[in-house]
């Protein structure tokens, strides 16, 4: 392995790729096109029903009615419509100690790509310490700023979102946790703990959902979360 | 990794975000390294500092950050008894003696490793004194011996993988010894081959009145009609041999033609491949290279065979680096900072009392019986939660003995699952059954496994994987 090649391997980063004159070559260029493809592809593409229902998940939806709409009006990506408020009540579980909700945020295909190694571990390893979980869901054109609602709506002490990161050109179904401890709708920012990174290509979704199922018991023996969770 | 500019971010994590703020917080533990070798022994006291890195988003990770030097005892001769055995109790002596002067008591150590080196490790009574000196290495102190890991000790020790992680090129570190020559080849700071010979600075020395020559050399020395009866008088053949042995270490690295002779190889040559870029020397010849001494000053041909190296070193053309140190350190110093590893930050147990040692590792379910081991699936990678959970299904399938004598369940891999395969395996157990998951570290059959008391606030511990990655 001569210098160069191990600089690459050590990051996936796009480094020593080459160039022609001042240009990418055509295959990193085509490369580049097609990771920036499939961002904007994550971005803008509906977590299908059928993926739905091979999770188990029920579906509800924030007050945006589709993607532009998420993406230009963060506030009405964070808050439900009475009638969905009023569903939730009905179909959800109230007042569980944990209750876990998937988010499609800014990437559908993180959905199916981690959730189905997460939910039956969070479940396992929650369940196991005596520690009731939820009925799961799945909210369409979810920003995490939900959890501010479902948390009091629900009466569960500690509310977690799964929800799509920001795609990269690495990675276009990297997910993030982000769990909270009695969310309101005046907290602050910074009582969220957040677990990023989550896919094949960083932390193996199965082995997040353990370490998060930890985070969570922490919460509730120290009835904090975020900055003043000591983990 | 770009972002696209394209969206209204309110919220949005991407993996730039650990770059936000990093909270760091180190813990130290002291390690010892104990070098028992053919001619000397020594101790070099080290402490070891634990970092756990924090970062926003990110899961806490624990490692080795920081390596110093808190004591190091004079170099002592290795004290034998009258048949040439190792003389355990004297050992025991120097190494109480050293501790006192080092103000600690083994309780005070929590890493490292006790070696027999080079010819003693053959000595029949190696295991003998191990077990007695095991009272006095600490809590966590491993008794270890085997020439491929000398090798790559003393390499470590010598600098020589830093050498390779920063210039790019392959370095040899060559340790000389008393018995024997360790040669350890680093790529990118990894070791990649390992060799040792029968060649060293004690093999013909003086006892009493007499000359001795150890075996492997007698053959040699008749096979070239050498004479050797007296150091001073055959000062000239002397000088032969000590080129003989020379080129032999220049031929295995590869840089001269020629065999090595079959009766010099200590366990195996390196593997054919272009000879190394850099050199660096250590072990006790080494120190003798890098100042003039009269020749005989310590009875033996150490003095004459480091200016043959050197001398043959400068007509094969090759770079010497020089790390800073003392150069017969380099082992004692590798076993005291670099046998030890921190697993994976997110691991699982219950119930386990620490340290855990000499665990087998049993790479095959078929094979586990019901002795303790430690469980290493080798052929597990890319988890998910089926594929989690089956490997729990089949570990506890064939764990059927170990759970009748209630012997706790070590499971040990190398995919970063440890804590969900752990969490499974408990969901399993019955209640309160002890066991321990960790993950990060790669061991493969025939290794034995050293595992310590949780550090980083419990979530790692510090491994010793005995035995090698290669070689065998």
């Amino acid at each position: 392995m001569d210098y160069f090649d191990s600089l690459r391997a050590a990051t996936p980063a796009r480094l020593q790729i080459g160039r022609t004159g001042s240009r990418y070559k055509t295959k990193s260029y085509l490369d580049f096109r097609a990771a920036h493809a499939a961002a904007n592809d994550a971005v803008m593409s509906e977590v299908s029903g059928e993926t739905l229902q091979r999770l188990g998940l029920f579906e509800v939806r924030t007050k945006c009615k589709n993607k532009y709409e998420m993406l230009t009006r963060p506030d009405w990506g964070r808050c439900f419509s009475e009638e969905t408020k009023a569903y939730l009540k009905q179909h959800a579980t109230v007042g569980a100690d944990v209750q876990i909700y998937c988010g499609d945020g800014l990437s559908a295909p993180s959905i199916a790509a981690n959730v189905p190694d997460m939910l039956p571990m969070l479940r396992l390893a929650l369940e196991q310490d005596g520690i009731t979980v939820g009925k799961p869901f799945f909210v369409r054109y979810c920003r995490v700023n939900t959890a501010r609602e479902i948390g009091p709506l629900l009466d569960a002490k500690v509310v977690c979102v799964l929800i799509g990161e920001r795609p990269g050109l690495l990675t276009d179904e990297s997910m993030s946790a982000y769990i909270v401890y009695k969310p309101h709708p005046e907290m602050s920012e910074s009582a969220y703990t957040v677990v990023s990174n989550i896919s094949r290509f960083g932390m193996p979704p199965v082995e997040a959902a353990a370490y998060i199922a930890d985070v969570i018991r922490e919460m509730l023996k120290q009835k904090a979360s975020g900055l003043r969770l000591k983990l | 990794m770009c972002s696209c500019a394209l969206f209204f971010t309110e919220f949005c994590p991407t993996g730039d975000a650990q770059f936000q703020s990093k909270r760091m917080m180190q813990e130290m533990i002291l390690s010892a390294g104990i070098d028992i070798g053919t001619t000397t022994t020594h101790l070099v006291v080290s402490r070891l500092g634990i970092q756990t890195t924090e970062a926003f988003g990110t899961v806490p990770r624990a490692q080795i950050a920081s390596k110093e030097i808190l004591y190091q005892s004079p170099v002592y001769f290795t004290p034998l008894l009258a048949d040439g055995d190792i003389d355990g109790k004297a050992v025991a002596a120097i190494l109480e003696r050293e501790y006192k002067a080092a103000g600690l008591t083994p309780a005070d150590l929590k890493s490292g490793a006790v070696i027999v080196t080079g010819e003693s490790a053959c000595k029949g009574n190696a295991a003998h004194v191990l077990q007695e000196i095991s009272a006095l290495a600490g809590s966590f102190v491993a008794a270890q011996a085997g020439s491929e890991l000398e090798s790559y000790l003393s390499g470590k020790g010598a600098g020589a993988d830093r050498i390779s992680a920063e210039t790019g090129k392959r370095v040899a570190n060559i340790d000389i010894g008393g018995g024997t020559t360790n040669i350890s080849l680093f790529q990118d700071g990894e070791c990649i081959d390992t060799c040792c010979l029968h060649i060293g600075g004690r093999l013909v020395k003086r006892v009493g009145k007499e000359t001795a020559v150890s075996r492997p050399l007698a053959e040699l020395i008749t096979d070239r009609r050498l004479t050797i009866r007296n150091l001073e008088n055959d000062r000239a053949d002397l000088c032969r041999l000590c080129d003989l042995l020379a080129g032999y270490i220049f031929s295995a690295l590869g840089f001269r033609d020629g065999d090595v002779p079959e009766m010099l190889v200590a366990d195996h040559l390196l593997k054919p491949a272009a000879p190394p870029d850099i050199l660096t020397f250590s072990g006790g010849v080494a120190a003798c290279m890098k100042e003039q001494k009269p020749d005989f000053v310590y009875g033996d041909i150490g003095v004459l065979l480091g200016k043959a190296v050197k001398a043959q070193a400068e007509k094969c053309g090759c770079c010497v680096a020089v790390p800073p140190g003392d150069p017969i350190r380099a082992t004692v110093i590798g076993a005291g900072q670099f046998s030890m590893e921190i697993s994976g930050s997110t691991i699982e147990y219950a119930d386990i009392r620490f340290p855990l040692k000499n665990l087998p590792c049993v790479c095959t379910l078929e094979q586990v019986g019901s002795e303790p081991c430690a469980i290493c699936p080798t052929d597990f990678s890319a988890p998910t939660f089926s594929s989690v959970s089956a490997l729990a299904e089949k570990i506890m399938q064939s764990s059927g003995k170990l759970l009748e004598k209630k012997i706790p369940l070590i499971v040990i891999t190398q995919a970063d699952c440890a804590k969900a395969l752990g969490l499974c395996l408990k969901s399993r157990l019955p209640k309160r059954y002890p066991f321990l998951c960790a993950d990060g570290v790669a061991c493969k059959r025939g290794d034995y496994i050293d595992i310590g008391a949780p550090v980083a606030g419990g979530r790692a511990v510090p491994v010793v994987v005995k035995t090698l990655v290669f070689g065998g």
